[in-house]
């Protein structure tokens, strides 16, 4: 086995590293620039690892750690976080008499330690435990809270660079004539703001990209070379993983059932029923840690499925479905306007995307989002073209790209369906743009099919241009950052 | 790595084809351009000054004021704006908030207005404005085009008579609201201030944190930048 995975990692290509290795100090870049707990549910996240790590158990409660766990408030107040959190105009603390007195307050908290573990964890209370358990070793390497948050949060940003890889390696098969297009499409991803800013703190979702990018290889290497028995256990596996790791990632679940039984039904045809039995094997994989999962669950007395077990069952409501559309899309004609005056699709989701950060709190000034959509209409002009222009050779691969669509909008409904349960006191509580960073790997192929789009005279030079774009974004969004916390 | 019948299924047109040399030429032009472009563009940012807080009306975000879910528009009279305010930072509470409108108004006039889009989130909400002031006297008119969602208006209680009105109607307070300028230094000016604050609520402390951060950056981008130039050749 070990050798098997390292006759892999040997074949992986040298780029593929390299855009790694960019993801990864990318992240650790916004590790650096993000004060202390100021990312999305970062304190909640943070409560898990240290139930985790202090009591060997899961959380309980779902009340905030901000307030339920002492250790967690002591360093928030001394950090000024509840002044700075949402209010753009705070910045952290800024002399060193309120530096003074955040060592106080971490001093108190070593000499009067409080109780162990931390039984509320917020939203991250219904979480599955992968994650936590991986963060609970870089928490134990230190004693003090500010230090074990930097450490999980290179734990994280370690996560930035598989799904780069990842992304490399999908690209690779999903668009095998067009080798410098990789590299386009992975690097550009491994500068995705967003991505550097989520896995550069405590959040699972760093994780979760990482899984889903690894899932979207699999499929893809599947569909280019077959599916063989060590690749269907790959692909079970990564199911298995992706599903301890986050709620989130059962909206790829379908997609990739969908795709595993094409592949099925192809390898069929050459090797008969022995194909069937890698679905089984893939499936048992898949299943075996979710039905741990549930047993574990039940034993303990909590849902067997979790928090998703509210939503087992229930039916879909055409107005679910409608609220869900334009949570997306633009209203159809017939449906009801569940978001009068907004335009969702570009003033949720595109520039959720452009720039918004901290708390999502911190954000760019309104012309910048209407100049981002000159290169976001090019890039986009791009890849119809790229597409247009190899129609013949894509159309055979209409399965495989129909899996990739299933994915998404198996990801897109999630977050839909949780918006929905708090609609219309909130509109669009999860509407977020890294709650659709599990499709980094298709922005990644829009990208490199842009670029290709551009021409044989001028494809490399655009790829290059998207590039630099990528990494101007990046560096700006950065200094956003920084204005913001420490201006 | 083994190549099985079905690896080329599908693939698209191989690039590699192409007569290099020109088109990896261009390439590394464009990219040499677009890294040139990049600094010019951090260096004219980094020479802008900062929005800075010019002056707050004194009244705390303690509570919300009112639940406002329609068409609404809510104003506070003896409002005192300070020299060349650029924007007005409104306390408002929402998940996605509506599109708000801002005018300032005195004597009659409208001095000056402001619109911030629909789609933010949070406790405040910033509306430029085209630089007025100092304004000793004026009413801050806030409206809601089309609230689609509740929007909280923060403040703190007050006696009615100087009271926020909500669609004509008093308010049980005023809501708070903050005034911002044009800086006098350039994001240069305030390097050192910046590495310092950046160094503090942190493990350890230190400027450490700014110059890596740096140092990153600049390893991000000549480590991207060389990789295109191999692979693009």
């Amino acid at each position: 086995m070990r050798r098997l995975s390292r006759a892999w990692l040997r074949r992986v290509p040298r780029a593929a590293w390299v855009c790694a290795a960019v993801a990864c100090l990318n992240a650790v870049c916004w590790s650096v620039l993000t004060p202390p707990f100021q990312s999305p549910d970062e304190p909640d996240h943070f409560a898990y690892v240290k139930q985790l790590a202090e009591t060997g158990h899961r959380p309980t409660s779902a009340v905030s750690s901000l307030t339920a766990t002492p250790e967690i408030e002591d360093a928030l107040q001394g950090l000024r976080y509840f002044e700075v959190r949402a209010q753009p105009r705070h910045h952290t603390i800024a002399s060193q008499a309120e530096e003074a007195q955040l060592q106080v307050e971490l001093a108190s908290i070593h000499e009067h330690p409080a109780e162990r573990g931390s039984r509320a964890a917020g939203t991250a209370t219904s979480e599955p435990p992968l994650y936590y358990a991986l963060a609970t070793v870089p928490y134990s390497l230190s004693g003090s809270i500010l230090t074990r948050l930097q450490l999980i949060r290179l734990l994280s940003a370690l996560m930035a660079g598989f799904t780069a890889l990842f992304t490399y390696l999908f690209l690779r098969e999903a668009l095998p004539g067009a080798p410098w297009a990789w590299c386009t499409g992975a690097l550009a991803v491994a500068l995705v703001p967003l991505l550097g800013f989520i896995s550069g703190s405590v959040n699972p979702d760093s994780m979760l990209f990482a899984v889903s990018a690894a899932l979207f290889f699999g499929l893809a290497r599947g569909f280019r070379r077959g599916l063989t028995p060590r690749l269907a256990a790959a692909i079970g596996g990564v199911l298995a993983v992706g599903l301890m790791t986050k709620l989130n990632f059962i909206g790829l679940v379908p997609g990739a059932v969908l795709g595993l039984v094409l592949l099925t039904v192809r390898a069929s045809r050459l090797r008969g029923r022995s194909a069937y039995r890698d679905l089984a094997l893939a499936c048992t994989i898949a299943a075996a840690p979710v039905a741990i999962y549930v047993v574990v669950n039940s034993l303990s007395g909590h849902p067997a499925f979790s928090i998703v077990s509210a939503g087992v069952g229930s039916r879909l409501s055409l107005h679910e479905l409608s609220y869900i559309w334009q949570l997306f899309l633009p209203r159809l004609p017939g449906m009801g306007s569940d978001f009068p005056g907004l335009f969702t699709a570009r003033q949720l989701w595109f520039n959720g995307y452009v720039g918004l950060y901290g708390w999502l709190d911190t954000t760019f000034p309104s012309w910048v989002y209407t100049l981002a959509l000159l290169p976001a209409a090019a890039i986009a002009a791009l890849c119809v073209h790229g597409v247009l222009t190899s129609t013949g050779a894509l159309r055979p691969r209409l399965p495989e790209f129909g899996v990739y669509v299933v994915m998404s909008i198996g990801v897109l409904a999630l977050v839909g369906a949780s918006s929905y349960q708090s609609f219309p006191r909130l509109q669009a509580e999860f509407a977020e743009a890294r709650y659709l960073l599990p499709m980094l790997p298709l922005l990644a192929a829009v990208l490199a099919l842009a670029a290709r789009g551009a021409g044989r005279r001028w494809g490399q030079t655009a790829g290059v241009l998207i590039v630099v774009l990528f990494l101007a974004h990046d560096i700006f969004s950065q200094l956003l950052v920084v204005g913001r916390f420490y201006g | 790595m083994t190549t099985t019948a079905t690896e080329n299924v599908g693939a698209v047109a191989d690039d590699r084809a192409v007569p290099a040399s020109r088109s990896g030429r261009r390439a590394r032009w464009a990219l040499l351009l677009g890294m040139l472009a990049l600094m010019a563009g951090i260096a004219f940012v980094l020479s802008g000054s900062p929005a800075v807080l010019a002056r707050a009306n004194g009244v705390e975000p303690e509570e919300g004021l009112a639940s406002i879910r329609s068409r609404a528009s809510v104003c506070q009279a003896s409002e005192s704006l300070p020299r060349d305010t650029t924007a007005i930072v409104a306390w408002l509470g929402a998940s996605t908030g509506p599109s708000v409108a801002a005018e300032v108004l005195a004597g009659g006039r409208v001095l000056a207005r402001g619109e911030h889009a629909s789609g933010w989130s949070g406790r405040s909400v910033t509306i430029p404005v085209k630089a007025i002031g100092p304004v000793s006297s004026a009413t801050i008119c806030l409206s809601f085009t089309s609230a689609h969602e509740t929007v909280y208006p923060r403040g703190a209680a007050s006696a009615p008579a100087s009271a926020a009105t909500w669609n004509g109607r008093a308010l049980p307070g005023r809501f708070t609201v903050e005034y911002l300028t044009r800086g006098g230094r350039s994001w240069w000016s305030r390097a050192s201030a910046t590495i310092e604050h950046m160094g503090l609520g942190r493990s350890p402390t230190g400027t450490w944190a700014a110059i890596a951060a740096l140092i990153l950056m600049v390893a991000i981008s000549v480590t991207a930048s060389g990789l295109l130039l191999r692979e693009l050749r």
